[in-house]
C-alpha cells in the first residue's frame, strides 16, 4: 500500500533534516514499515573521517571544536541516510557534555562516535559506554570522585537526568551511587592521551545500600541494576519513550501512548532502535498535532537551510550565529541539555536565525541559487505572484502541492511580492534583484519553514 | 490558545523555555484593536505614522514605580565564603581547604565579612546600601540543581497549577496593564527565558548581548523596510499551523519591534566580561525607559565542587565589578528606583570534600543593593553545629519571604495573592519605597545611611523567622491577579 507523500515528507522532515522531491517520490510507492526500514538503513552512509586539526599537533581544541561542530552540521546535511545523525544528535543533548570542560577535543569526538555507532542499540550498554569515556568522566567530575570524599556530581544526574528521572530514587541513593562510583577515574597521564583508568585504592569497597539492597556496589553495577530490575527498569524505560517521542512527534504525549511504548521497549530490552521504530509506526505520529508539533531546533533549521541552498556549513559558519539562536554544538547550556519548542520562541534566537538568514541569502544569491527564484519573482513576472512563492516553498522543502502551507502566511507574501514587483524599478531603486533576495530570506523565516 | 505546560523535565532544568504567550496575543491585539489588522501588508505598519505596536508599548517608569535587577549565580553560590563567619572557628575546622583566612576578610561586624574579592559590594555595604539576608532557603531541600532552581524560580505555596508551573516574577508580570501583548515590562539579558520571568500569560523578552547590524535594526532602505514589515505581518492573523506557527510569527514580530526599540542602549562600548556587560546593557535599558519593570541577568559557574579557591575569587570579582558598573551607568535620575537582587538555587556543603570545592548545599546569602535598600545585616546566620541530616546548613528564612518582601515593598504587588500564601515581610526596604509612596529624594544627601547598621537586623530574632518555613509545593498552581488594574483581560 503506497503512503502518501505528505506523510512521507513528514517523516523524513522528523527522521532527518527533510527529503529531496525525488528522495520522497523514491519512497510513496512503499508501505510505511518498508519506508522506515529504508531509514534505518545506513549502509549508503559514507565513512567518517572526522577534521584534520583534531589529529594535527599544530593545531589547539578551540579550533578543533570549532572544526567538529562544521564537520556534524555537514555530515547531518549530506548524510543518505540521516537518522542516524539524528539520533547521535539525540544522545548529544541527553548524555550533555560541554567543550570547555571537557577540553580535548578527541574526547568529544570519540563520545560523537559512540552516539553514531551505539545510539540505535542497546540503552544499557550505550550508558554503560559512556559513562566510562573520558568527556563523561570529567564533564561531571567522576575523574575525581576518590573514596575518600565521594563527589556526587556524576552519580546524581546518571540517575536524574540518564536514566531514571526526577523524584524515582532518594538523596541516599544518589550518596551511595557516588560511592559506588568512587575509582573510576581518569588517568592523565596515559599514553597516547588520557584514558578511563580504575583505581582500587581510591574505591569504596564498603557496603552501600541503593534502592534498599546494601551490599558493595560497583559504579557500573548501579546502572544494570537500574536497567534490569523492575521497576526502575520501566521507569527508566518509560522516560526515555517520553523523551524521544518528544523529540520525534509533540510534547506530552497521551499515558496510554506512552504505556504502548514502553511496553515496546521493555519488551525488546530496551533496545533504542525497536523504540524508535515504533514511534515511526504509531498513526499519532502522523497526525495533525504531531504535524504542527514541533519548533525546528537551531541545528535542524540550519541543516535545512544548507540543504535548500545547497551551501556548506564549511563556507558559511553557522557557528557564528548558533550560540545566539541557543544551540551550539559542543555547547549545552547545562547538563540537562536543550528544551524544545518555546525554548526557542524568543526573539534573541529569532533574531539570529533571522541574521543568519540574511547571511545566506546574501551567499545564495552568489551560488547561484537565486536564479531560478529570480526569474520567477523577480523582473521577468514569468509566473504568477503565488506561483513563484509556491515554488519558493517547495526549494525550502514544503511544496505545497504535497503539505498544506499557512494561507494567510501565503497570502502576506504574495500581497508583498505584488507590491514589490509594482516598485522595484521605482526611480530610487539601483538594484533590481530585490524580490528574489528578500523572498529568499522570508522564506526562511516563514513559520512553515521555521516549523518541523 | 492552548498552553503547552512544562513538563517535569523542563520544570527541573536551570534555564527554563519561555512560556506561550497565552491569552490576548499581539495579532489579537490588532485584531480587536479595530483597523490595525487592515494596515496594508507591506504598507509600511511599523513606519506608519500611527504605529499599532507603539500603541500599546509598556509605559514609562513613573515616580513611584520600582524597577527590579535580578541576578542569577547559577550553579549554588558558596553562601558561608561570600559573607564568611570568620570568627567563628567551626567554619575553619569544617573548612580546611577552602576557607577564607580571617586577615583576607573584609569585616562588616556580628563575626561576618565579606569575601575579600568583594571590596566594592563592601564598600558599598559600608554606606548602607546592601541589605544582606542570611539563611535563605526552603525546607526539604533538594540537592538537584535542576529541582532546586525550579522550586526557587516559582516561588509558589499554593500546590499544583492547572496550566503548568509560572515564575515568581512571572505572575507579577501576569498582572501588569497589556501583560499579554507587550514584550518589554520585562527582559532577560540573553537567549532564553528562565522560569522565573514567565507568567500564564507575560513573558519576558531576551534581549542578546549584541546587536551589530541585527536584523530589522536599519529601515534606511525601503524594500528591506517592506521586508521587515511583511515579516512583522506574519503575526497579523492566525498563522492556521497551530499554537507553534502562531508562536514563531508573534516572536519574529516582537524581534522585529525590539529591534527598533532597544537600539539606543547599544551605543556605547560595553565591559569584557558577560556579566558586567548584561549589567552595562540593563542599566542603559533602564535609562532609556521603555517601561522595563524587571531585567534578569545571570553568572554562571558558581559549581564549585572543585579548585574552588581560584574559581570562587574570580567569579565574585566579576560581580563585585559588575554591580560597581551597573550603577556607574545608571542615569543618578533613576537610582532611586532601581535595586539589585542576588539569588542562587542553593548554597554548598559547610564541610569542604578533597578536591578543594564544595558539593551542593542548602542555604545560602542572598543581597538586595540600591539606594533605597535598607542597608546591613537580615535574617539569622545559619548554625555552623546543627546541620540536616546530610551535613547541610538548615535555612532560617523562607526564599518567598524576600519575595514576599520585594513584592509588597518594591514592585508594588500583593505577595499574598503571588506566592499563594503570607510570607510576611522582611525589613529590607526604606519607608517610602515604591510600595508606598513616592520615593523621598533627600535620604543620602550627606552621604551616610539614614538607617544604621544592625538596626535592621534587630527585628529578626533567631529562630523566629525560621517557624514561617513550610513545605514547598514543587508543582503550581492557578494564576492569580495583583492588585494593579490590567487594562485587557485574557
Amino acid at each position: 500500500m503506497p503512503t502518501s507523500a505528505a506523510d512521507v515528507a513528514h517523516l523524513l522532515r522528523r527522521a532527518g533534516f527533510g527529503g529531496t522531491p525525488a528522495e520522497i517520490a523514491a519512497l510513496t510507492p512503499l508501505d510505511l514499515p518498508a519506508i522506515v526500514d529504508r531509514i534505518f538503513d545506513f549502509s549508503a552512509n559514507p565513512p567518517r573521517t572526522p577534521p584534520s586539526s583534531l589529529t594535527d599537533p599544530a593545531s589547539g581544541d578551540w579550533l578543533r571544536h570549532t572544526d567538529l561542530r562544521k564537520w556534524w552540521l555537514d555530515r547531518m546535511r549530506t548524510a543518505p541516510a540521516p537518522l542516524q545523525e539524528k539520533m547521535t544528535l539525540f544522545w548529544h543533548g541527553h548524555f550533555a557534555t560541554e567543550a570547555t570542560k571537557v577540553q580535548h577535543a578527541v574526547d568529544t569526538w570519540d563520545q560523537n562516535e559512540l552516539f553514531r555507532t551505539d545510539g540505535l542499540g542497546s540503552f544499557e550498554s550505550l550508558v554503560h559506554k559512556v559513562s566510562l569515556q573520558v568527556s563523561m568522566l570529567v564533564y561531571l567530575d567522576n575523574d575525581r570522585n576518590y573514596r575518600s570524599s565521594p563527589n556526587e556530581n556524576f552519580a546524581r544526574e546518571l540517575l536524574e537526568l540518564f536514566t531514571l528521572g526526577v523524584n524515582q530514587y532518594t538523596q541516599d541513593d544518589v550518596a551511595a551511587t557516588a560511592r559506588a562510583w568512587t575509582g573510576h577515574n581518569v588517568d592523565f597521564n596515559a599514553v597516547p592521551r588520557r584514558a578511563y583508568r580504575f583505581n582500587p585504592d581510591r574505591h569504596d569497597t564498603g557496603n552501600k545500600t541503593f534502592l534498599g539492597v546494601t551490599r558493595n556496589w560497583d559504579g557500573p553495577e548501579i546502572i544494570t541494576r537500574v536497567l534490569t530490575v523492575e521497576p526502575q527498569r520501566s521507569i527508566a524505560a518509560r522516560f526515555i519513550a517520553q523523551k524521544l517521542w518528544t523529540y520525534f512527534a509533540y510534547s506530552n504525549p497521551d499515558s496510554s501512548l506512552l504505556d504502548a511504548l514502553t511496553a515496546q521497549f521493555v519488551a525488546s530490552s530496551l533496545n533504542i532502535g525497536a523504540l524508535v521504530r515504533a514511534i515511526f509506526l504509531r498513526p499519532e505520529f502522523y497526525s495533525t498535532t504531531a504535524r504542527r508539533g514541533l519548533v525546528r531546533t537551531p541545528v535542524e533549521w540550519v541543516v535545512g537551510v544548507l540543504r535548500a541552498t545547497g551551501l556548506s556549513a564549511e563556507e558559511t559558519n553557522p557557528q557564528w550565529w548558533m550560540g545566539s539562536m541557543g544551540q551550539q554544538l559542543f555547547s549545552p547550556p547545562n547538563v540537562a541539555g536543550w528544551k524544545n519548542n518555546a525554548y526557542w520562541c524568543n526573539t534573541t534566537s529569532l533574531w539570529a536565525r533571522a541574521d543568519f538568514a540574511r547571511n545566506i541569502t546574501w551567499r545564495a544569491r552568489n551560488a547561484g541559487f537565486l536564479h531560478e527564484i529570480a526569474q520567477r519573482s523577480g523582473a521577468q513576472h514569468v509566473m504568477t505572484p503565488g506561483a513563484a512563492i509556491d515554488f519558493a516553498y517547495a526549494k525550502f522543502g514544503r511544496d505545497p502541492a504535497v503539505e498544506p502551507v499557512s494561507g494567510p502566511i501565503r497570502q502576506v507574501l504574495i500581497t508583498w511580492l505584488q507590491t514589490q514587483r509594482a516598485t522595484e524599478f521605482a526611480p530610487t531603486y539601483t538594484w533590481n534583484l530585490w524580490a528574489p533576495i528578500n523572498l529568499t530570506t522570508m522564506m526562511m523565516l516563514s513559520p512553515d519553514i521555521v516549523l518541523a | 490558545m492552548t498552553k503547552e505546560s512544562l513538563d517535569d523535565a523542563a520544570f527541573r532544568r536551570l534555564s527554563v523555555a519561555a512560556q506561550l504567550p497565552g491569552g490576548m496575543s499581539r495579532r489579537r491585539f490588532m485584531q480587536v484593536a479595530g483597523g490595525s489588522a487592515a494596515v496594508a501588508v507591506g504598507g509600511g505598519m511599523l513606519a506608519s505614522g500611527l504605529d499599532p505596536l507603539q500603541a500599546f508599548a509598556a509605559p514609562p517608569i513613573g515616580p513611584k514605580d520600582g524597577v527590579l535587577v535580578i541576578i542569577a549565580l547559577e550553579g549554588g553560590n558558596d553562601g558561608l565564603n561570600t559573607l564568611i563567619p570568620y570568627e567563628d572557628p567551626r567554619y575553619y575546622q569544617l573548612r580546611d581547604q577552602v576557607s577564607i583566612p580571617a586577615s583576607q576578610v573584609l569585616p562588616i561586624g556580628s563575626g561576618l565579612g565579606f569575601h575579600p574579592s568583594l571590596p566594592k559590594l563592601k564598600a558599598r555595604f559600608d554606606l548602607g546600601q546592601v541589605a544582606a539576608v542570611r539563611g535563605v532557603g526552603y525546607q526539604t531541600p533538594d540537592l538537584s540543581h535542576f529541582t532546586s532552581m525550579g522550586i526557587v524560580m516559582n516561588g509558589w505555596a499554593g500546590g499544583s497549577q492547572p496550566g503548568g508551573p509560572t515564575g515568581w516574577i512571572g505572575r507579577y508580570l501576569d498582572g501588569l496593564p497589556n501583560a499579554a501583548s507587550e514584550s518589554l515590562l520585562a527582559a532577560v539579558t540573553g537567549t532564553s527565558v528562565p522560569l522565573h520571568m514567565s507568567g500564564s500569560i507575560a513573558r519576558a523578552s531576551g534581549i542578546p548581548l549584541s546587536i551589530e547590524s541585527a536584523f530589522g535594526i536599519s529601515r534606511t532602505d525601503p524594500s528591506e523596510a517592506r521586508m521587515f514589515d511583511a515579516i512583522a505581518a506574519f503575526a497579523n492573523t492566525p498563522t492556521n499551523l497551530g499554537t507553534w506557527g502562531d508562536t514563531v510569527a508573534d516572536v519574529e514580530c516582537d524581534a522585529l519591534d525590539l529591534a527598533q526599540r532597544i537600539q539606543p542602549a547599544y551605543q556605547g562600548t560595553f565591559p569584557a566580561t558577560s556579566l558586567s556587560r548584561q549589567l552595562v546593557l540593563a542599566a542603559r535599558l533602564i535609562n532609556t525607559n521603555l517601561g522595563l519593570r524587571v531585567i534578569s541577568t545571570s553568572a554562571g559557574g558558581f559549581d564549585t565542587h572543585s579548585n574552588q579557591a581560584t574559581t570562587h575569587a574570580s567569579l565574585l570579582s566579576d560581580l563585585d565589578n559588575s554591580i560597581e558598573g551597573f550603577f556607574a551607568t545608571l542615569s543618578p535620575e533613576l537610582r532611586s528606583q532601581v535595586t539589585i537582587m542576588t539569588f542562587s538555587e542553593f548554597g554548598r556543603r559547610p564541610v569542604d570534600n578533597a578536591t578543594g570545592g564544595t558539593d551542593h548545599g542548602t542555604a545560602g546569602v542572598q543581597f538586595l543593593i540600591g539606594d533605597r535598600v535598607k542597608g546591613g545585616l537580615h535574617g539569622t546566620q545559619p548554625s555552623l553545629t546543627t546541620f540536616d541530616r546530610y551535613g547541610n546548613l538548615v535555612p532560617t528564612v523562607d526564599f518567598r519571604k524576600v519575595y514576599a518582601t520585594v513584592f509588597d515593598k518594591w514592585l508594588a504587588a500583593d505577595s499574598q495573592q503571588l506566592l499563594s500564601s503570607n510570607f510576611g515581610n522582611l525589613d529590607l526596604f526604606q519607608i517610602g519605597g515604591p510600595g508606598e509612596g513616592p520615593p523621598q529624594t533627600n535620604l543620602h544627601s550627606d552621604g551616610r545611611p539614614e538607617v544604621a547598621q544592625g538596626a535592621a537586623s534587630q527585628s529578626f530574632t533567631t529562630g523566629h523567622v525560621s517557624e514561617t518555613l513550610s513545605p514547598v509545593q514543587v508543582s503550581s498552581k492557578r494564576r492569580v491577579r495583583i492588585r494593579r488594574t490590567a487594562t485587557t483581560s485574557p
